[in-house]
């Protein structure tokens, strides 16, 4: 049995050392002993939903993600089909941007996405960019990276009134009409088991401790959808946050193999390379202990 | 060269900046003296910035006083091809004042200061008119994200070198699609300018279009890597693989590294222009110093360089269309000998040893991905064998360096870690990520070493049993690599009969041995 990880138009978004974040998954499977294949799919390669338990789509410049929005919009359906049947997702940036529901350019009209998070991107012209660290509800520890966009993201039902927080059930749940065609109120309910089950519902991944995240404004920073995740954090983002890379490998290894869970390994270079960054930018943040 | 520096009389707040430049330069020297750090540290651009504050037309009014204007500019090969150049124009010039921003300080500020040093050195006089050949010469490393800003305070330019584009910093630069158009509009800026352009890299040899007086330079012949896909499902950096007019992927009948090949758009029809000057590498470059022959108006020159590596190549073949461009083709017969005794500057492919022992360093610059993965290359396949050598990879992430250390991960480290060197030692303020970087790349944990201070990695080196020292570091790591080196008894440059050792001619190759059927240039 084998873990398949698709990544997606690896020749186009391959911008910030994208390729670290395949190399991480991949390497974390063998030191496991599990085996993990890399298939590359491209512009108008065909998409097999059920063949994949990970799929990853990194970020590219401006002209390399145009040449592939209109492909994407191809595998949308597919990748959604996938989602929904429990398989992984991990979308950085761009790719994470193209997952939205829509981009609104500086000038133009918008470009439709695929729809899988409920976030929108609008252009901005100042670039978000730096060191960046999330608090993410279902890990214990925070992800760390560095961002640079000048898109700003939000989350199609924080436009105009306060978004539910990460992880937990929005504050105020008796507004109607917040979320169009999305299940009521009462779905909201709080995830029975662990901590990282999720219920359905697109949230951010975590809020933002030190950086801009989604948009410098609300302070959230990303988005997660059962086990989909989009992110602005690049550095790469998994060889540092082994706990992250590992929870995705768990839900790849759990949609492949029905098992949960997976054996720990030695991450004692990783934590202190996340320990020197967190340390570095949050000098008080000593009580994170892995 | 044709003279065309104006005698202009100078308002007083030009003298007053000049004087203000100079007195904080010397104020800075007095500190560094009293800092017991001397010779040690190279001056700051300080002393330029201060004075392009106090008045912003200074740099525009220094340059008028040369004659020729060359500006070198592009991600990777500047300092070189710089240096190179200037080199090359003082062999053919030798009655000219060749001044060159020598410390590398490349944005406006340190312009101003190298020209500033240079008025107090050598006094711009009344311009004689004795011949052309002992005019003023500027030739000066840009960079390439300063060149709109020196468009806009510079209104002449004589020449402009272009070396590459390649992903570099993204968080200062942006993408390179971006930098590209806003180059090709600093450059509309100064229509009479001669450029002189890599014809292999697409997003360099588009500048080009629509202008007169345009010179292509690039590689030929001992195809490398013919027919290969670039960048696309292998480990190499492709890069800028899209075509720079309508978007469409460009087709490859050949590569050099990266994205710098033999290219042309199915789409459109862009392509490769026919470069003008043309260079053929003899030789294995991996055994160490590179042998060129450029060819050039039906004339074969052939150009021995003691540095290594295909990205040499390129600063070799670009420094020498410049000066045929500059002083005519003919005249490149005279400075080959200057390519074969060139030295690099400091931190670019350095080496230093230490009197008395049998060990030696090297330093060398890397800032982006393509540059790592040509140096890596590079480094390993010259020198002393791996199991004797140490390597330490220094990786700082201030504004210099580039914040954002994720270019790490698009290096190919498949080199070093196939490499039996042991230990490679991580230093810098992003050891740990470096370290992390290997391991991924497969290298064993067992193997890779986290020092994060350059003096601590010296000094491991020098109570071990290795015989040569690889310190590879980003701009920041220099300096501080530099004097570690130097506080530990290291000495620049390398011992005499030790540059003409058996099995490394990486260095103190200083005459080429003839190949048949190219006749040798002859001095005239």
């Amino acid at each position: 049995m084998e873990i398949r990880i698709a990544h997606l138009y690896p020749e186009f978004l391959n911008l910030y050392g994208d390729r670290g974040n395949v190399l991480a998954l991949v390497r974390r499977a063998q030191w496991r002993g599990l085996a993990a294949t890399v298939e590359q799919v491209s512009v108008g390669d065909p998409l097999d939903p059920g063949r994949f338990d990970l799929f990853f789509i990194g970020g590219g410049p401006d002209l390399e993600q145009g040449a592939v929005a209109e492909d994407l919009a191809k595998k949308g359906p597919a990748l959604s089909e996938a989602v929904e049947a429990g398989a992984a997702l991990l979308s950085i940036c761009g790719g994470y941007q193209l997952l939205g529901k829509s981009y609104l350019p500086l000038a133009g009209p918008a470009i439709p996405g695929v729809g899988l998070f409920d976030v929108t991107t609008r252009a901005g012209k100042k670039r978000l960019k730096g060191n960046v660290a999330v608090e993410v509800p279902f890990l214990r520890v925070p992800v760390v990276g560095y961002e640079n966009h000048s898109g700003q993201t939000f989350f199609t039902y924080d436009q105009h009134q306060s978004a539910p927080g990460p992880g937990r059930p929005p504050a105020n749940t008796d507004q109607p009409g917040a979320r169009e065609g999305q299940p009521d109120a009462a779905s909201y309910a709080p995830a029975v088991g662990s901590q990282d089950d999720q219920d359905g519902i697109c949230r951010p991944l975590g809020q933002v401790i030190y950086g801009f995240g989604n948009n410098g404004r609300d302070g959230y920073e990303g988005a997660w959808y059962r086990h989909a995740i989009g992110t602005y954090l690049h550095g790469p983002l998994l060889p540092k946050n082994p706990h992250l890379a590992d929870r995705l490998l768990a839900w790849a290894w759990e949609h492949r193999s029905g098992e949960a869970g997976l054996t720990t390994l030695d991450d004692t270079l990783e934590a202190h390379a996340h320990r020197a960054v967190l340390h570095r930018f949050l000098p008080w943040s000593e009580r994170w202990r892995w | 060269m044709q003279k065309t520096a104006v005698n202009q009389g100078h308002g007083w707040k030009f003298y007053l900046a000049v004087a203000l430049g100079w007195i904080v330069e010397i104020l800075e020297t007095w500190i560094r003296i009293l800092g017991r750090e001397g010779e040690l540290q190279r001056g700051t651009s300080l002393p330029g910035y201060l004075a392009l504050k106090c008045y912003p037309r200074l740099l525009e009014e220094l340059l008028a006083t040369y004659d020729q204007v060359i500006v070198v500019t592009g991600t990777n090969g500047k300092t070189t091809t710089t240096n190179l150049l200037a080199e090359m124009a003082r062999a053919t010039f030798p009655d000219a004042v060749v001044t060159i921003n020598r410390e590398g300080a490349n944005m406006l500020a340190g312009l101003v200061t190298a020209l500033m040093r240079d008025r107090k050195r050598a006094p711009a006089g009344p311009v004689s008119s004795i011949g052309h050949e002992d005019g003023r010469v500027a030739v000066l490393e840009v960079d390439e994200g300063t060149l709109p800003a020196l468009a806009l305070q510079v209104h002449r330019v004589d020449a402009v070198v272009i070396t590459n584009l390649f992903r570099d910093q993204l968080d200062r630069y942006a993408e390179v699609a971006i930098l590209a158009e806003k180059m090709r509009l600093a450059l509309g800026t100064w229509p009479g300018a001669r450029l002189i352009l890599n014809a292999d890299d697409p997003a360099v040899a588009r500048m080009g279009e629509g202008r007169k007086g345009v010179a292509f330079y690039g590689l030929e012949g001992m195809g490398v890597e013919v027919g290969a896909e670039v960048g696309s499902r292998t480990q190499a950096p492709g890069e800028n693989l899209l075509c720079p007019h309508c978007h469409a992927r460009l087709d490859y009948s050949r590569v050099w590294y990266s994205h710098l090949g033999d290219y042309r758009c199915r789409n459109c029809g862009f392509s490769r222009p026919r470069p003008q000057y043309r260079a053929e590498i003899q030789g294995s470059w991996q055994a160490g110093g590179t042998k060129l022959v450029i060819e050039a108006s039906g004339q074969k020159l052939e150009f021995c360089s003691p540095l290594s590596g295909r990205y040499n190549a390129y600063n070799l073949l670009a420094a020498a269309s410049a000066l045929g461009e500059l002083a005519g083709v003919d005249r490149l017969y005279e400075v080959s000998p200057v390519a074969s005794a060139f030295k690099p500057r400091e931190g670019r492919d350095e080496w230093f040893s230490w009197p008395g022992l049998p060990r030696r360093a090297r330093l060398a610059l890397v800032k982006n991905p393509v540059g790592l993965t040509e140096t890596l290359q590079s480094v390993l396949s010259s020198g002393v064998r791996a199991e004797a050598r140490m390597l330490v990879l220094a990786i700082n992430d201030l504004a210099a360096d580039g914040r954002d250390v994720s270019w790490l991960y698009d290096a190919d480290w498949s080199a070093l870690v196939g490499s039996g060197i042991e230990p490679v030692i991580c230093s810098g303020l992003r050891a740990y990520d470096m370290a992390v970087c290997l391991k991924y790349q497969g290298l064993d944990p067992s193997r890779v070493k986290v020092l994060p201070s350059l003096d601590g990695a010296v000094s491991a080196f020098l109570d071990s049993q290795q015989l040569e020292l690889d310190l590879l570091c980003t701009y920041t790591c220099l300096a501080p690599g530099r004097r570690a080196l130097l506080r530990r008894g290291a000495r620049p440059g390398l011992p005499q009969p030790e540059m003409n050792a058996g099995g490394d001619s990486s260095h103190g190759n200083s005459h080429c041995p003839p190949v048949p059927g190219i006749p040798q240039p002859i001095r005239r």
